[in-house]
């Protein structure tokens, strides 16, 4: 986690044990609600700071590199995710979600396996000695002119890359693959809609929509690891445990939308 | 010419064995496939599919596991999560029933 976060209101979970303090922090955050409009989470609570649009989702990955004197690798969601979705990486090339979390060696690319199962030098540049640098940048080295003219073509957001993906993949505006193994394979058809109650009564709650997740990901990829859940037990699904990279905090920090925007999970918020 | 019959013998076998072993492989991505296809229609599965398909993938982990391919890494972590995915229904499906 990073510790530079944009710390304004924890949520009343803080240092405030006098009834008239709590009185006043409540007043200010309607207030805040009030003034605003508009409600972003980044007031209320202590997420990780947003970096440039270009920037968002960008990772460098250093399980081995560093130790064996090569420059970290760095990786960009948006130049990808605009092509295959998140199930190809994460479900069929068998990427963790976690950053470093995947026992991934140079021997394994050069074999064909994660990275090296596209940048094989026909899909896409090869795992060869002369494209080392274009990896190896050590430095998130997202290509802003590129970035600017996918986003151009593509739905806007507020918060993130400032792309509404879901909206992007649902108009066929991008075209992600679904599975680079069987390209007959179709996102499976399951729309249950879940309604999970909020942790206060004045916030209306969270809508969990099955249909656009299963576009990106397979069943098997957040259960039962990220959401091993029993009917009618979804009430553990604190804001606390996300903002701690659990549940909807796996993804929802750092590479899909953000949690900045309250609305987009409690759409019910005024 | 003893040492001749003998080279093509052995050229025979690894030939042979070599052939043996790719057709192997190409079983268990067969199950492999087979089996984890079945993640994208398992709310049509009963509970006894899901059960043979537990038991299934549970045996081809050790057949997978038992291989020389360098990729097996990779259908092992899917399969492991294949079989977790059905274990996983099978408790939603339980305790629906119970409800």
């Amino acid at each position: 986690m990073n510790n530079a976060r944009r710390k304004v209101f924890n949520g009343g979970k803080g240092d405030v044990n006098h009834p008239q303090r709590l009185l006043v922090m409540m007043l200010v955050l309607v207030a805040l609600i009030a003034s605003s409009g508009e409600v972003y989470a980044g007031k209320f609570w202590d997420l990780p700071p947003l970096p440039k649009r270009h920037e968002y989702g960008d990772i460098l990955i250093d399980r081995l590199s560093s130790k064996n004197e090569v420059k970290p690798v760095f990786f960009s969601h948006w130049s990808h995710r605009a092509k295959y979705t998140c199930r190809v990486c994460h479900w069929e090339l068998d990427f963790a979600f976690e950053v470093g979390g995947t026992e991934m060696t140079e021997a394994d690319n050069r074999n064909g396996l994660y990275c090296g199962k596209c940048h094989d030098g026909k899909v896409a540049f090869g795992h060869t000695e002369d494209n080392c640098q274009r990896c190896h940048t050590g430095t998130k080295a997202s290509n802003l002119e590129k970035f600017n003219k996918l986003r151009d073509d593509l739905q806007k957001d507020k918060f993130g890359n400032g792309i509404n993906w879901t909206a992007a993949i649902r108009s066929e505006r991008i075209k992600p693959l679904y599975s680079i193994f069987k390209p007959e394979e179709k996102p499976l058809g399951f729309r249950k809609r879940l309604e999970l109650k909020a942790e206060w009564n004045f916030v209306p709650p969270a809508i969990f929509p099955h249909n656009v997740h299963v576009r990106w990901l397979d069943c098997g990829s957040c259960h039962p690891d990220i959401f091993k859940i029993k009917k009618k037990t979804t009430e553990h699904f604190l804001m606390k445990y996300i903002l701690e990279e659990k549940f909807c905090g796996v993804c929802h920090l750092r590479v899909a939308f953000p949690m900045d925007d309250c609305k987009r999970c409690h759409p019910g918020l005024h | 010419m003893k040492k001749i019959l003998f080279f093509w013998v052995l050229v025979f076998l690894s030939v042979g064995s070599g052939g043996f072993l790719c057709a192997g492989n190409e079983n268990w991505r067969d199950d492999f496939d087979r089996i984890c296809a079945h993640t994208a229609d398992v709310d049509k599965l009963s509970s006894e599919e899901l059960d043979g398909l537990i038991v299934e993938s549970g045996e081809l982990l050790q057949i997978v596991e038992s291989s020389d391919d360098p990729e097996k890494k990779i259908y092992l972590i899917r399969l492991k999560k294949c079989r977790n995915f059905f274990i996983f229904m099978k408790g939603i499906a339980e305790n629906s029933a119970d409800n």
